[in-house]
């Protein structure tokens, strides 16, 4: 459907003309309300919201995300629904990256680094009434990485002790480095010291209550009859194909207590929902990711363009090169590839600004991200004439005897990127690839069996640490592994993990990625910009000091409300 | 009669048999498997092995193709076509949810398109090269060339955007009935409007029409009773297979407007690798096609006294 998206936006373009002068106003809602009758909104769970609230019943934030397959947030086969509204985690990131306690009150990191303990909060109750205790979390965890559940995302706590073991089914559960202290306290120890663990655990750590799952085993999470929150909202409805709708957790105690009397998740189709549209025609309130062609519409639309926080997507986009076999077995050609890309002009006049070129792998303001470093950019920086130079000294003088390639991207993504680099290749190097699109699963698989040869590939941060970015190039395991290890490489990246967070440790991820670079085991070509969209009328964002998103901002919306226009 | 239908019936129980081995082999071919991909991300993870493993076992998805198809049509054959592994609701119970949500948008959009689409060709017919049938034919020509999805996205930029006037989708709603019920609708009044005139310039000049006008009947008896009886029939052909489609529903209309149907779950389930949902809905397709081209014979012998079906002609 993607590959639509295109001419949607071209659809859009045409209405937006029309619409430049006309332009969209939102019909005030009980705008005649006399000073008198503005007295202070107070919500269910006796909140009191600012002065410019709206009144009660129009405190209903919409947002559109997929079906969820459950509310178990510790059962991964397929995605469980969204579980900010309903999960508190541990610790919650703000929008600067700092930390702030939620489920934890507080928590100390042993001498050596491993061992994580936290203290919770001791009057936390689940939405049904049933306190949140330390045993709550320790039965999450061993749940999480029980054999048994055959979870796919397992591996995300495997640097917990025996973590990998047990999940294995080689140790007991007792051996897992997760142990309860107390009825609140309960501490995590990783194998080796890993700097950034508390956003592993606050990102994929959610308790279950052990109650229900006891009672009505996985179906738990099916119902939110039996699927209690212990976060600020708890879950109401769950229309299937329509909303789930969450209202506030009466029994929630602690920091962050709702503001909104509704939040309703729209449920959209994997594919083919028109979600900018659905937001410019008010079904939706905010939480639109807008990327490519619909993010220039909106940069030029004097409404929405308004209502966009712009931020750098934590994704690298890079070409890949199968290097088992020729042509891409050759540094030279690969070398060539890196310097005919112009980085410049694709993201500048093809793109329209919508992603910011690139030379390394490190999304712009990620940790250790230090693209401007003018050694690394030498390394692929654009030379049509370096470029030619290298090819010809691979045995292609101008691209004569290269074999035709096929270029793949997968389910539409960097479509039309795809084409420019075709175009620049053709016009440096003389060489013939044609983009193709294909679906994910075959993308996948071909790449696998090394049929896929040159792909314009993408990774997404997992957690915001460098190793996420560089962990896998020289894995075999690894689907996106290229063929290609270097024992310098491996080693620097294994000297840099366990140490604390420092710019030594910055430095030796950058050597990592200067090797990368260095020898085009990937053609790194730029990061994605994206726009989130949010009305006017909410309220109340956290946001950081610039007046943008943040990073992995988990208390965005923890104040919102809809304010009276 | 009750044989050749009995017959007929038999046939179409042998296509599914045959349709369900097929499918089970090609999905069972296809790259890809259902537990490679987190679809919130959409990003690709390489799963451990050993997890992979737990997973296709958990599933039975790790026995021989064979044993594994002959125990998914055990369970078929008393009613239990599984649980989806993309939603984990028993396929029955998704089906009975979503196809009735279906069913209703097709029929409404086949009470409105129908009788637009084949009154718009009579009227085409009936004044043939005329400023009324040039008129009729662009607006078929226009309706017929243009993608749903693209008539879909601009009601929406219309109707619910600009206007404000309706909602961008959904469903349950009233208001959110209207609109793709009208886009579907349009999307059947191209083609039915050019086949219908086309046959019924045809029969309009048959000899029995000139018969009929000959013994004095009114116009619009010559028109209805008899060209548009004789000319139906081709037009029957046309509409076995489009009421089914109907009837299955479609995926650009209920993917834009978020109609919670079936006709998107289809492709969907092919996209995710919902091994049981392919089965389940590749095999009701087959059944209805094969029916409606079952009850679309019998119907040519009722529309028609020439045809006989089954027993001997006169």
């Amino acid at each position: 459907m993607y590959r639509f998206g295109p001419l949607t936006a071209l659809l859009v373009a045409v209405p937006i003309m029309i619409l430049a002068v006309g332009c969209v106003a939102l019909a005030p809602p009980a705008a005649e309300m006399s000073e008198a009758e503005m007295t202070e909104v107070v919500n269910s769970v006796g909140v009191t919201l600012p002065a410019d609230a709206a009144p009660i019943e129009q405190q209903v934030y919409r947002f559109a995300a997929i079906e969820g397959k459950h509310f178990d947030t510790m059962r991964n086969e397929y995605e469980g629904f969204a579980y900010e509204s309903t999960i508190e985690s541990l610790t919650k990131m703000g929008p600067e990256g700092e930390w702030h306690p939620a489920a934890a009150d507080s928590w100390e990191q042993s001498e050596d680094g491993r061992t994580w303990t936290f203290h919770l909060r001791q009057d936390a109750k689940w939405s049904d009434g049933t306190p949140v205790t330390a045993d709550d979390w320790v039965y999450s965890f061993r749940r999480y990485l029980d054999p048994e559940m055959a979870n796919v995302y397992a591996w995300f706590l495997f640097d917990i002790e025996n973590g990998s073991e047990y999940n294995k089914g080689e140790v007991d559960v007792e051996e897992l480095g997760v142990k309860q202290i107390d009825e609140y306290t309960f501490s995590v120890t990783t194998t080796v010291p890993i700097p950034y663990y508390m956003f592993k655990l606050s990102w994929h750590a959610a308790p279950v209550p052990k109650h229900m799952v006891e009672e009505h085993g996985d179906d738990w999470a099916n119902d939110p009859a039996t699927a209690p929150s212990n976060g600020p909202y708890r879950i109401a409805e769950w229309n299937r194909g329509k909303n789930v709708i969450f209202t506030p957790n009466p029994h929630y105690t602690g920091r962050y207590p709702a503001t909104l009397e509704q939040k309703v998740q729209v449920i959209i189709p994997e594919v083919g929902a028109p979600l900018l549209q659905m937001y410019q025609a008010g079904d939706i309130d905010g939480g639109v990711g807008v990327t490519g062609d619909n993010l220039v519409q909106v940069l030029e639309d004097p409404q929405l363009s308004q209502e966009a926080y712009i931020n750098v997507q934590n994704r690298g986009v890079y070409i890949y090169m199968n290097q088992r076999t020729p042509p891409f077995d050759n540094i030279l050609v690969r070398q060539a590839f890196a310097h005919a890309v112009d980085r410049d002009a694709l993201c500048n006049n093809v793109m329209r600004g919508t992603c910011i070129p690139a030379h390394g792998f490190l999304p712009k303001d990620f940790p250790c991200e230090r693209n401007d470093d003018p050694e690394l950019i030498a390394f692929q920086n654009y030379d049509p004439d370096m470029a030619k130079d290298l090819f010809a000294q691979a045995g292609y003088p101008n691209g004569e005897g290269f074999p035709e390639l096929t270029i793949y991207t997968k389910e539409g993504e960097f479509i039309r990127e795809a084409e420019a680099i075709q175009r620049m290749l053709a016009d440096v190097l003389g060489v013939q690839v044609t983009p193709q699109n294909v679906e994910r699963a075959s993308y996948v698989a071909s790449m696998a069996d090394g049929e896929l040869k040159l792909a314009l590939n993408r990774w997404g941060a997992d957690f915001i640490d460098p190793s996420n970015f560089v962990d896998w190039w020289d894995d075999p395991a690894a689907s996106y592994f290229t063929g290609w290890t270097d024992p310098e490489y491996r080693q620097l990246i294994d000297d840099a993990r366990p140490m604390s967070t420092s710019p030594e440790r910055c430095d030796l991820y950058h050597e990592a990625i200067k090797i990368l670079a260095r020898d085009a085991i990937g053609v790194f070509v730029m990061n994605p910009v994206q726009a989130a969209l949010y009305k006017g009328y909410v309220a109340g964002l956290r946001l950081t000091e610039d007046g943008t998103l943040g990073v992995y901002n988990m208390t965005l919306l923890d104040d919102a409300y809809i304010r009276q226009e | 009669m009750a044989r050749y239908v009995l017959g007929r019936i038999a046939g179409i129980v042998g296509v599914l048999f045959a349709v369900s081995i097929m499918i089970f082999l090609m999905i069972h071919t296809i790259p890809g498997g259902p537990f490679d991909a987190m679809p919130t991300t959409a990003e690709y993870r390489d799963i451990p092995e050993h997890i992979r493993q737990r997973l296709l076992a958990k599933y039975g998805l790790d026995q021989p193709l064979y044993v594994q198809y002959i125990r998914y049509m055990g369970a078929a054959l008393q009613g239990d076509f599984g649980i989806s592994f993309r939603y984990g609701e028993p396929i029955t119970q998704f089906v009975g949810r979503t196809w009735q949500i279906t069913m209703q948008l097709g029929l409404s959009a086949m009470a409105i398109g129908v009788p637009l689409g084949i009154g718009l060709g009579i009227v085409a017919s009936l004044r043939p090269n005329t400023w009324l049938d040039y008129l009729t034919n662009l607006f078929v020509i226009t309706t017929f060339v243009t993608p749903t999805f693209v008539i879909a996205v601009m009601s929406i930029i219309i109707f619910a955007v600009k206007l404000r006037w309706l909602p961008s989708g959904g469903w349950g709603e009233p208001n959110q009935w209207i609109m793709p019920t009208f886009v579907y609708a349009i999307g059947l009044v191209g083609g039915l409007a050019r086949y219908t005139r086309s046959s019924m310039v045809d029969a309009l000049q048959a000899e029995y029409v000139r018969t009929a006008r000959a013994k004095g009947l009114r116009d619009r008896v010559v028109v209805l009773r008899h060209a548009f009886r004789a000319a139906s029939l081709p037009l029957l052909t046309l509409l076995g297979p489009l009421v089914v489609n109907l009837l299955l529903g479609s995926f650009f209309i209920e993917t834009i407007f978020r109609i919670p149907g079936i006709g998107s779950q289809t492709t969907l389930a092919v996209y995710n690798r919902d091994y049981p949902m392919i089965m389940a809905l590749i095999l009701l397709w087959t059944f209805a096609v094969s029916m409606a081209y079952l009850v679309t014979d019998l119907l040519y012998g009722v529309v028609d006294p020439r045809i006989r079906i089954g027993g001997t002609a006169n």
